[in-house]
């Protein structure tokens, strides 16, 4: 190729120089038939190389927000990879999270390549697991109880030093398979018959040793909270007990018990249309009355209608057991007649007259 | 003033003709670039974004051209195009012309 320079002007000289200057075009026209104006044309155009506009200060603001978003765009989309590693499959999922005082279920794509599997977020970044297949010893899938939607399939992986790496996908099988698949073709065996820890033992941490669970399962505590002066209502998944001294409620995500009742103290126990959060629909729920001190309080679970029934019946026989108990141990004051317990009449007087037991009195 | 389209084979004038457009518009781009790499608004990151991808644009055609075997009548409707534009150019910016026109036409 022969280097040549003509003088001549060329097309791209033209629009760089129209670009690098600016046309600015300000034009009102109107189009008449016969003297009568039928259409009218405003026009204004400004066409400039994007430096030039910025000169003058136009766009600039739209400028800086299209630079912006393109950069939030670009923000690492995928893990970093290792020089021969290639993804193989990619599912978005979530894993079981377990740590200090953080329990939940973390949210993030997972991705099988052929080294590793790895589990990452984009915002905020973050690579939330990174598990070298070779330090896997076995998977399977189970069946686990879900806080929505009754159960549902979860991938258990244990690792070589026993520690339990729960997976949960829409589609689980197709993702254990493509790590089996790679797993096999690395030429890793894998343990069959694995004894995957159970973790109910949740129990053994509030029970008393001589407690005894009668009736438990899964239920929705109405969870409320005072903000600026007005109650707040939140729903919250975990385990209703009740056992022979107590009624209480195990809370899945805070690990503790947030509710907690002798059973003594049950007063009414009613399944009834109650409103959830903010919006006006009314559901089912189990609205059990209780002493509190001297007040009556009230607390709601909620579940599936079936058994909301079942409980509300077990409470019941509960609530009956416990007043025939208290007839028993009922006593009339024999100045004005209030029926007290046997015990504080005897040993503080009755509370309206203030009669004294002789016995207490000598 | 006329463009010289292949009419034996309409797929060197045709697609010469498209190419060339985008060519133009990519030199015009790039032009553009340059201005605002030197404006100092932008940062390293999208600078160095901007460059790859004109790179790779630049790649692409280049490409294109090979594969369809057009670089020839490519830089022929330039050529062509370029010569318009230089006698457009010319016939507007010298006044002597338009007497020379008006002669011809007399």
């Amino acid at each position: 190729m022969e280097p040549n320079r003509s003088p001549q002007a060329t097309l791209n000289d033209l629009l760089d120089r129209i670009l690098d200057k600016g046309l600015l075009l300000n034009t009102d026209l109107i189009v008449t038939v016969a003297g009568i104006p039928l259409i009218g044309i405003n026009l204004k155009l400004a066409l400039a190389g994007m430096e030039t506009m910025l000169e003058y200060g136009i766009m600039k603001d739209w400028d800086e927000a299209q630079r912006a978003v393109a950069r939030k765009e670009t923000e690492r989309q995928t893990p970093t990879l290792g020089n021969e590693e290639e993804i193989i499959f990619s599912v978005f999922g979530s894993h079981w999270y377990s740590k200090g005082i953080y329990n939940n279920w973390r949210p993030g794509t997972i991705y099988i390549t052929n080294e590793r599997l790895i589990m990452f977020r984009k915002i905020p970044y973050e690579v939330l697991l990174d598990i070298k297949y070779e330090k896997i010893k076995g998977m399977a899938i189970q069946e686990k109880d879900h806080f929505i939607n009754g159960t549902r399939e979860e991938l258990y992986l244990v690792l070589q030093d026993d520690e339990m790496v729960r997976l949960h996908t829409t589609d689980v099988l197709s993702l254990k398979k493509a790590m089996e698949n790679i797993i096999t073709t690395k030429g890793i065996s894998l343990e069959d018959n694995l004894v995957f820890p159970v973790d109910d033992e949740v129990l053994g941490e509030f029970m008393k040793a001589d407690e005894k669970v009668t009736h438990s399962g899964k239920m929705w505590y109405r969870y409320s909270y005072i903000m600026e002066g007005t109650t707040h209502y939140q729903w919250k998944p975990g385990q209703l007990y009740l056992t022979d001294q107590r009624l209480c409620w195990w809370c899945d995500f805070d690990k503790k018990l947030l509710f907690e009742i002798s059973t003594d103290a049950m007063v009414h126990i009613a399944v009834q249309d109650v409103q959830f959060g903010t919006a006006p629909i009314e559901e089912k729920s189990l609205v059990l009355l209780y002493k509190d001190g001297q007040d009556n309080q009230v607390v709601c679970f909620s579940d599936n209608e079936e058994s909301l029934r079942e409980w509300e019946k077990v409470i019941k026989e509960q609530i009956g057991d416990s007043e025939k108990e208290s007839e028993k141990n009922m006593e009339t004051c024999p100045i004005c007649g209030k029926k007290e317990k046997r015990e504080t009449l005897l040993s503080y007087g009755c509370s309206r007259c203030g009669w004294m037991s002789h016995r207490k009195q000598s | 003033m006329a463009l010289e389209i292949d009419e034996d084979n309409l797929k060197h004038g045709l697609l010469g003709l498209i190419m060339a457009l985008v060519e133009i518009i990519r030199d015009a781009l790039k032009h553009q670039a340059r201005k605002r790499m030197l404006g100092e608004t932008l940062t390293s990151e999208e600078m160095e974004k901007l460059g790859n991808a004109l790179m790779e644009l630049d790649i692409a055609i280049e490409n294109i051209k090979e594969e369809q075997g057009i670089t020839e009548s490519v830089k022929g409707v330039r050529d062509g195009l370029d010569e318009v534009v230089d006698s457009v150019v010319d016939r507007l910016l010298n006044p002597e012309r338009w007497a020379e026109d008006a002669e011809e036409n007399v």
